[in-house]
């Protein structure tokens, strides 16, 4: 007996010891490695006590910004934004890809800020918050201190339900800053030694898919080790022909006075039955399904990828012709990146990323804040200065930027900015308006600025309408996750009947498994909703 | 004064273990309480004081879910395979280096087996899910050698095996410290005994070292059971794919989406709850059973 007893306490001890750490999920960002995320809470910015009511404490998510994981107490941005805004601000960042559940604890504990990241104020991350008076109703403080706010933010923003309920606002929108950002990119140096044309129609994108498959187009002997078109488990992101079919995932359509989602539209077999094609001619990477997203991009900087899905701020850091070769190690002095839409379907549609309200999140003031007033000042101030346009666009003059008479020289390669992705600080991190990579006076000072403005352009002309901007969460999707717009169910048939472990008529039992387990009920909800949003 | 002697030891005893206890206390015992959220429909600006009680609605709500069984059985095998394949692992283990002659080969083998304990799941599973991917190491000399590729990780017939076996690769050389530690403490006089009456190795081994470490064995499994439904959430996090969730979907993956990642603690602390005793069952049987059969017990 003693004998046992020894051996329970040693292997409560070991038990204790090594009790393993909470599991994090993951999640992308709106950063090019949205990866690997380093749990760094950091806080700075002068923070004496006191300081009259001009201190504002904010609390938002690193968002992977390498500089911002980093931060050091006194640092040189968040000074100068003080001393410009003639606030005294100061940041907290957390970890990007646990935010959610981060926040959540803040909420229980009540550990908050003044001014606080959300993606929308009905989130579940603080459910019930604006019912239970957690959040400050803005709107009278806004008309009264934020005049420019309502100027510069567009109508669209607004209007969302992610900071307006019942026609009252309890939040204020942070910007994406264009319309839509999802674009293709294809290997244009493998288009030119194939002697073809930028594809268009869906039969040039299989003929270029062919060509990759039979050929060694990156050049290192093997013909069989790079694909037309490469996905990994993130399918949101990675899938590029929904849209050719007329159809997304994430998105509803009216139709005879009902609002459906695309998920269960007959042209989403058709759309499946494409990828379907694809997998079974090899046209696509097989190990999709389990392929992490950082293994995804080592593919496509290894030469094994002819296109894929992505947004165009990602070109600048890694597809440009000044940094592409530093990536494409195998092939620095041929690769060659453009900005491509998806191919036109058999009924002329196309499309890649569906029409938003275009908020990137949103910042909502706690109830116990004593000046909410001044906050308001402060957003004023940042979306209207033109100080504040220079800063959030270019940084600190003199050492971000030089302006010379007027002119202004900012050079995003320079070390000041390089290093550590520094820019990202002053247009991503603490910028409380916009992401602002995406800011036309940021835009016009890049490399290559007009392909990458062309990129936009083309990038707004694909993005796709639909009828289910600015539906809430709906309560039936609360109860049964799984029937959610890109929930698992949608997600395992399309991945069975790609993969060919089931038939294309598969996906009939799947829309009535759907309509069995709720699906009916949100159909009802959404159609409530749409007729009530617009009537 | 003898008897004041002891009577203070008894006090310097009970002050020494007062950390352990309040650390129960606080860290263990406190929060079970919390479990009354079970029971209601929590919201976390209500709290428990304010959020409305429900009734068993949790409970119901989860055994008319049409995945429960699915998820259930899920649970069940893997949690069955891993204490089929994963108990005995360690043992034999422990048995194998205890026959090694050579001391220094022992511990380099020792140390070396011991390491995948300390590297996290998500370095260890993309190892893995690189090495067993269709165009992974194993598969390319699969075929190089005549043999059909296999989708390791993306097959519901394959997908429980490699769980399996990642786990036990990773955790067999940290599992057999309790045993190695129970092997050291057994009499070397029993053997130069056994070997005098003429009892071979399998001899030995059969009725000196297994009976010995029997308490050990039955602990150690005893535990475990009561944990037959825990999966490593990091593990199948890593692993779990589409193709694979009709039969790779655990109550702790399914707790992690639909509960941390939707925000709805009263349906999954009513779910943990459930799995809570359906393990107190298990471990309260089985001690039961284990001590009319073979005399040893938790308690």
């Amino acid at each position: 007996m003693r004998r046992i007893l020894v051996i329970f306490i040693a292997l409560a001890l070991i038990l204790s010891a090594c009790s393993s750490n909470e599991n994090k999920g993951k999640e992308s960002s709106p950063n090019s490695e949205g990866n690997s995320s380093t749990e760094s809470n950091n806080v700075s910015g002068t923070n004496s006590p006191d300081s009259g009511n001009k201190s504002i404490k904010v609390l938002l998510s690193h968002a992977e910004a390498e500089y911002a994981k980093t931060l050091k107490a006194d640092d040189p941005y968040i000074k100068e934004l003080n001393k410009l805004s003639g606030y005294n601000l100061s940041f907290e960042f957390l970890g990007h890809s646990d935010y959610d559940q981060q926040l959540s604890l803040r909420f229980v504990s009540g550990d908050l800020a003044d001014l606080i990241r959300t993606p929308s104020i009905d989130s579940t991350i603080h459910k019930d918050a604006v019912e239970q008076g957690i959040f400050r109703e803005l709107g009278p403080l806004i008309d009264q201190y934020g005049p420019n706010l309502k100027k510069r933010i567009p109508e669209t923003a607004w209007n969302s339900p992610r900071v307006q309920k019942d026609g009252k606002i309890y939040g204020i929108p942070v910007l994406v800053g264009t319309a839509n950002d999802r674009i293709g990119f294809i290997r244009q140096d493998w288009l030119d030694k194939l002697g073809l044309k930028q594809p268009e129609t869906i039969d040039d994108w299989l003929n270029y898919f062919e060509q990759v498959k039979v050929q060694d187009v990156n050049g290192n002997g093997d013909p069989n080790d790079e694909y037309g078109y490469t996905m990994f488990e993130g399918l949101g992101w990675s899938s590029m022909f929904f849209g050719s079919f007329g159809v997304d995932p994430g998105t509803w359509h009216m139709q005879d006075g009902k609002l459906i989602p695309d998920m269960i539209s007959p042209k989403m077999k058709e759309a499946i039955a494409f990828y379907k094609m694809l997998y079974e001619k090899g046209y696509v990477n097989r190990d999709l399904f389990t392929k992490k997203e950082a293994d995804f991009r080592a593919d496509i900087y290894n030469g094994k990828s002819g296109s894929f899905a992505a947004a165009v701020y990602q070109y600048t850091p890694d597809f440009s012709a000044a940094n592409a070769p530093k990536k494409f190690v195998n092939e620095p002095d041929k690769v060659n990146i453009s900005m491509i839409a998806p191919p036109t379907g058999p009924r002329g549609e196309r499309g890649l990323g569906p029409v938003s309200d275009g908020i990137y999140f949103v910042w909502v003031i706690p109830e116990t804040v004593k000046n909410p007033e001044e906050i308001i000042k402060y957003l004023d101030w940042a979306w209207s200065s033109p100080e504040a346009d220079k800063f959030f666009a270019y940084g600190i003059e003199g050492s971000n930027f030089t302006d010379v008479g007027g002119e202004i020289k900012y050079d995003v390669s320079a070390p000041v900015n390089a290093e550590k992705n520094a820019f990202q600080m002053f247009q991503l991190s603490i910028n409380p308006r916009e992401i602002g990579f995406n800011n036309d006076l940021v835009l016009k000072t890049l490399p290559e600025s007009e392909k990458i403005i062309a990129g936009y352009k083309l990038s707004a002309d694909i993005a796709m309408p639909h009828d289910s901007l600015y539906m809430p969460p709906l309560v039936t999707f609360q109860n049964n996750p799984e029937i959610s717009t890109w929930g698992t169910m949608f997600v395992e048939m399309f991945s069975k009947i790609m993969t060919g472990n089931q038939p294309i008529d598969a996906f009939d039992k799947f829309v009535a498994d759907w309509n069995k387990r709720g699906g009916d009920k949100a159909i009802d909800e959404a159609t409530q909703w749409y007729n009530a949003f617009h009537k | 004064m003898n008897r004041r002697l002891v009577l203070r030891d008894k006090w310097v005893l009970l002050l020494f273990a007062l950390p352990g206890l309040l650390y129960f206390l606080l860290f263990k015992y406190v929060p079970l309480l919390g479990n009354v959220i079970a029971f209601q429909d929590y919201n976390i600006f209500k709290g428990i004081l304010r959020s409305p009680w429900v009734g068993f609605a949790q409970f119901e709500r989860m055994f008319g879910f049409d995945d429960f069984y699915e998820v259930f059985r899920n649970s069940v095998k893997l949690g069955f395979y891993s204490l089929l394949f994963g108990f005995p692992a360690p043992i034999i283990l422990a048995l194998l280096l205890n026959e090694l002659k050579s001391m220094w080969f022992k511990r380099i083998v020792q140390t070396v087996v011991y390491m995948p304990h300390f590297l996290s799941w998500v370095i260890v599973g993309s190892i893995f899910i690189n090495l067993l991917s269709y165009e992974g190491i194993v598969n390319t000399i699969a075929s190089k050698i005549g043999l059909a590729k296999v989708d390791y990780v993306t097959q519901g017939n394959t997908f429980i095996a490699v769980l399996i076996s990642t786990g036990i690769w990773k955790e067999v050389g940290w599992g057999t410290i309790l045993y190695l530690a129970a092997l050291s403490g057994i009499n070397p006089n029993l053997y130069e005994a056994a070997m005098v009456d003429g009892a071979g190795r399998w001899r030995q081994m059969w009725s000196i070292t297994l009976p010995y470490l029997m308490p050990t064995m039955v602990v150690v499994l005893l535990l475990s059971i009561g944990h037959i439904l825990d999966a490593n959430v990091e593990q199948v996090l890593i692993f779990l794919n589409p193709l694979v969730r009709d039969v790779g979907e655990v109550f702790d993956t399914y707790v992690y989406t639909f509960g941390l990642v939707g925000g709805q603690y009263s349906y999954t602390t009513a779910i943990a709850l459930f799995k809570a005793a359906v393990g107190i069952v298990l471990v309260f049987g089985l001690n039961a059973i284990s001590r009319r059969t073979t005399g040893e017990s938790l308690y």
